[in-house]
């Protein structure tokens, strides 16, 4: 009876109109989204090499040891293959940070874009599945109800032992699978697409992440689904059930998702990060300040008095070093307190987001292809570590001989960026709740449109 | 927001935000206009309402974020990294005849001044060529992408109202510009300092006045030449009113009532 009721519902829509666009549609979206994104990969991949080769010729013409702290090195983040299908919260591919032992990472900003990308970005998958294909979804099942009750098809199906439970599984099986089924050829397509660049090199983490990503895709397509079967039980007219239909999807994928940040950011105040970073430019203007008085009260005399280069440069390094010890503590300090109420904000926002399946969608995807939120966290955290790393290093390049012009700076080992990515299994780990509930959505939709069908009222 | 006084409104921003409304009501009507030629173009609601759906997908979504794409893969403009490099690489070759030439004879006397000074300014012309030409490329591939993106009546209403509030794209470049000039600007004075220390020994008592730095300045665009900038966009989306109203109104005298 059920295989019955699918192939039915199956048919209906295959005959449809609204399949027939949304095979146009997918295709269409899809592709273009992996074809421009895996280009910008490949052209990202030749910029991350050539930034490298540039970056390590210009560390290499660096004279003095304190142009090691001072300057520091400029570092290039590795691209990541997930990026062709989910963006995430940054763009970029890859960006250049520059690291010294005075200042925290900064990243250098590029404002040779093409103006026009910033406010059309490049549409990825999540865009397409959070978006696109919701509304797609909408589409398919707003009448699956209401529709065959105004048609009285409803009535007739009912008329024989057909049970309302079976029904609803068949409506949302044969109208899951119609639906998904334009979008994950698509997808395959993208892949093959993907063959066609071989700098995405995907590693079997990433098949992971990817199938568990698309996965995600599926359950919150199958949510929405789920929802509009819902939506056309409770109501008798089809009109009535698009017009809530549109509502609930204006709140629940364009309100919700944009308003749960600024909630967030109102409920947990965090300081801006112009009076973050104003606040360490003054401390560290205070300890520069103080080191400067400090090497002029010594360096004066120090020449007067014939002193040993080594015996000043040991001087300075002493000196330099403290302050930046000084420096990076209370940057620190300040940089934890940042970062620990940004993290309760980040914290809050994942927690309102809950309550809009497509918000968390996004969220748990995105954490998922290791392009979201917490590679993020990660990945600051690792270039935190790195810039410690640096400044060790620099300073014990501090040789007396090279200023005295005896011996020149050797810096072949210097310490290199190496950036892991944050485990699957820990992004698993993370992301699972979110998935989670996102299935308990799922159900909850399904079981109230079970309820609603069984008090239908087809006549 | 007046009110409260967290902004000051003053006639420019009145006027703006008038132009805004305006904008904004063509924008929908626009929209209204393309339901009545769907629904007069199709017999059954479901219908007309797919076809809206598909025609909104298609022309909000998918045509704005594919111009630039196209824009991009149409003329390609080389990345700023290749850019840099090759300017090293001129650097690289100037350095290597410089060096060349105070290896020489000529080196010592005015002919030798002559030479490296012409060298100096060989490798800076073709620096700023460079410069020049990815500049112009990058102007053309925006200017490309915003008339492809125009197909979409989105892009219009977008690029109409962030012109409108000074948060486009004009601003952008104005802003890109003002960052170049006064790096630029920043470096000369730099020089400046650097030159005097070298000349005299130390800097001079009083080398540092605040108001002698240059200062970064962003010119930004009075109301009428925004409006003169946003024109084609406006008229874009009255013609899209006209032509979907028209295209109703015709479909509708031929469409079966019964």
């Amino acid at each position: 009876m059920l295989s019955l009721l699918i192939r039915k519902e199956l048919l209906d829509h295959l005959r449809s109109l609204r399949f027939a666009m949304a095979c146009i549609i997918c295709p269409v979206v899809v592709l273009s989204s992996v074809f421009v994104l895996a280009r910008d990969f490949r052209d990202a991949s030749f910029d991350y090499r050539t930034n490298q080769l540039m970056h390590a010729d210009q560390l290499q013409e660096t004279r003095f040891p304190h142009e090691l702290t001072t300057n520091g090195v400029f570092v290039d983040t590795p691209l990541n293959p997930m990026k062709v299908f989910f963006s995430g919260v940054d763009d970029a591919h890859t960006s250049t940070v520059r690291v010294s032992a005075m200042a925290a990472p900064e990243r250098q900003a590029n404002l040779e874009m093409n103006p026009v990308s910033l406010l059309f970005p490049v549409m990825d998958l999540t865009f397409v599945a959070g978006i696109i294909m919701s509304l797609l979804a909408i589409a398919f099942s707003y009448d699956a109800f209401s529709g065959e009750k105004d048609l009285g098809t409803l009535k007739v199906v009912l008329s024989y032992s057909v049970p309302r439970d079976l029904l609803l599984l068949a409506k949302w099986i044969g109208g899951c699978v119609a639906l998904l089924t334009p979008f994950l050829m698509s997808i395959l397509l993208g892949l093959v697409v993907t063959l066609l660049f071989p700098q995405i090199d995907l590693r079997s983490s990433d098949w992971a992440s990817l199938g568990l990503a698309l996965l995600g895709a599926l359950v919150y397509l199958s949510t929405i689904y789920a929802l509009g079967l819902l939506v056309s039980a409770r109501t008798h007219l089809p009109s009535t059930s698009i017009t809530v239909l549109l509502l609930i999807w204006v709140v629940m994928v364009l309100v919700l998702p944009n308003l749960a940040p600024h909630v967030a950011r109102i409920a947990v105040e965090t300081p801006t990060m112009q009076a973050v970073e104003s606040e360490k430019a003054r401390l560290k203007q205070e300890e520069q300040g103080k080191f400067i008085r400090e090497w002029q009260a010594y360096i004066g005399p120090a020449q007067e008095a014939d002193t040993p280069v080594s015996e000043m440069v040991a001087t300075y390094q002493k000196l330099e070093s403290a302050m930046t010890a000084t420096v990076n503590e209370r940057r620190r300090k300040i940089d934890a307190d940042f970062q620990r109420r940004m993290d309760e904000q980040i914290d809050l926002t994942r927690t309102l987001a809950k309550v809009s399946p497509a918000a968390l969608f996004a969220i748990s995807v995105c954490d998922f292809a290791g392009t979201g939120v917490r590679e993020t966290s990660h990945q600051r955290a690792s270039l935190d570590r790195y810039a410690t790393t640096w400044a060790e290093y620099a300073y014990s390049k501090f040789d007396p001989a090279i200023y005295e012009g005896d011996a020149q700076l050797e810096i072949e080992d210097y310490p290199r960026y190496d950036y892991e990515q944050m485990p699957f299994d820990e992004r698993f780990a993370q992301t699972s709740m979110d998935m989670l509930i996102l299935v308990l959505w799922n159900i909850s939709f399904l079981l109230a449109a079970w309820v609603s069908v069984t008090r239908y009222d087809v006549q | 927001m007046h009110l409260i006084g967290a902004i000051t409104l003053d006639g420019e921003s009145l006027a703006r935000i008038g132009w805004f409304v305006v904008v904004s009501l063509l924008y929908i009507s626009l929209f209204f206009t393309l339901g009545l030629l769907i629904s007069t173009l199709t017999h059954r609601a479901s219908t007309a309402l797919i076809v809206s759906l598909f025609v909104w997908i298609c022309w909000i979504l998918v045509i704005p974020n594919l111009a630039p794409v196209i824009a991009r893969i149409a003329y390609p403009v080389p990345s700023a990294q290749k850019i840099t490099a090759e300017k090293m690489a001129v650097d690289q070759e100037t350095q290597l005849k410089l060096q060349r030439i105070s290896q020489q004879t000529l080196s010592y006397g005015d002919e030798g001044r002559r030479l490296q000074e012409e060298i100096t300014q060989e490798g800076e012309a073709r620096q700023e060529k460079l410069d020049r030409f990815y500049r112009e490329e990058f102007a053309t591939q925006t200017s490309v992408s915003k008339t492809l993106s125009r197909l979409s009546p989105a892009a219009s209403y977008r690029y109409a109202t962030t012109e409108l509030a000074a948060t486009g794209i004009s601003s952008f470049i104005a802003f890109r510009q003002a960052h170049e000039r006064f790096e630029e600007e920043f470096d000369d004075f730099a020089d400046g300092v650097n030159e005097q220390r070298n000349n005299q020994g130390r800097l001079p008592d009083g080398w540092y006045e605040a108001d002698q730095l240059p200062q970064f300045h962003i010119i930004e665009s009075r109301l009428d030449d925004t409006i003169n900038g946003l024109s084609i966009d406006l008229l874009l989306l009255l013609v899209y009113n006209v032509l979907f109203f028209m295209g109703s109104y015709l479909f509708f005298l031929r469409y079966d009532v019964t």
